[in-house]
């Protein structure tokens, strides 16, 4: 499996963090495995975002993924 | 820009530095190219989606009386989705297996070092 690139967790964890509504000491926290689950998770949206927008780009035939193609799929992934 | 601002703008920076590589990756991997403007957009989507994800991480472990979230509370983000939540069941389940084997290879170690000393 050639894909080596992920988000770091240690990104992630921050981000994360300052979205939690509950912050500061006895705030939410999150466990080391979760923070690589969710990384998980956020590599495959890309991905599969990626993946959308190149059959889009086929589609129309230059095979380039443009804004227009993240616009159209957007909603559909934000769902799934 | 408030401080606070100017730290979620470096956040979304380091954010757009990293899925540009995956979004390379992955172009590279289906014979094509994004614009960085497509890129800029990813990650504008990616950012939002990471935000609701915490916020709903935050109401499942809340929900289960937790103050930390568990993998268990990030199984249920993919509740909708059954083909993302088997690889995300098998990326839990064998993070879980290689943490069992890091901890009996680490509990052997410790053993064999403990039974050096003393005659």
């Amino acid at each position: 499996d050639e894909r080596k690139e992920h988000i770091p967790d240690d990104l992630l964890a921050v981000v994360l963090g300052r979205f939690f509504r509950e912050r500061g000491s006895g705030g939410t926290r999150m466990s080391r495995d979760a923070v690589r689950a969710v990384g998980r998770y956020m590599d495959t949206f890309v991905r599969e975002g990626v993946a959308r927008g190149a059959w889009a780009g086929e589609e129309r035939g230059n095979g380039v993924l443009e804004v227009e193609d993240l616009e159209r799929l957007a909603p559909q992934l934000l769902l799934d | 820009m408030s401080q606070d601002e100017a730290l979620m703008e470096r956040l979304k920076a380091s954010l757009w530095f990293s899925i540009g590589k995956i979004v390379d990756e992955e172009t590279a991997r289906l014979n094509t190219t994004a614009t960085p403007q497509f890129i800029g957009a990813m990650t504008e989507m990616a950012w939002a989606q990471i935000e609701n994800v915490a916020q709903d991480l935050e109401s499942f472990s809340r929900h289960a009386g937790r103050t930390t979230v568990t993998t268990d509370d990030v199984m249920l983000i993919t509740r909708r989705n059954e083909a993302l939540g088997e690889i995300m069941r098998d990326f839990v389940d064998r993070e879980k297996a290689e943490k069992e084997v890091d901890k009996g290879a680490k509990a052997k170690v410790k053993r064999t070092a403990v039974k050096g000393r003393g005659k």
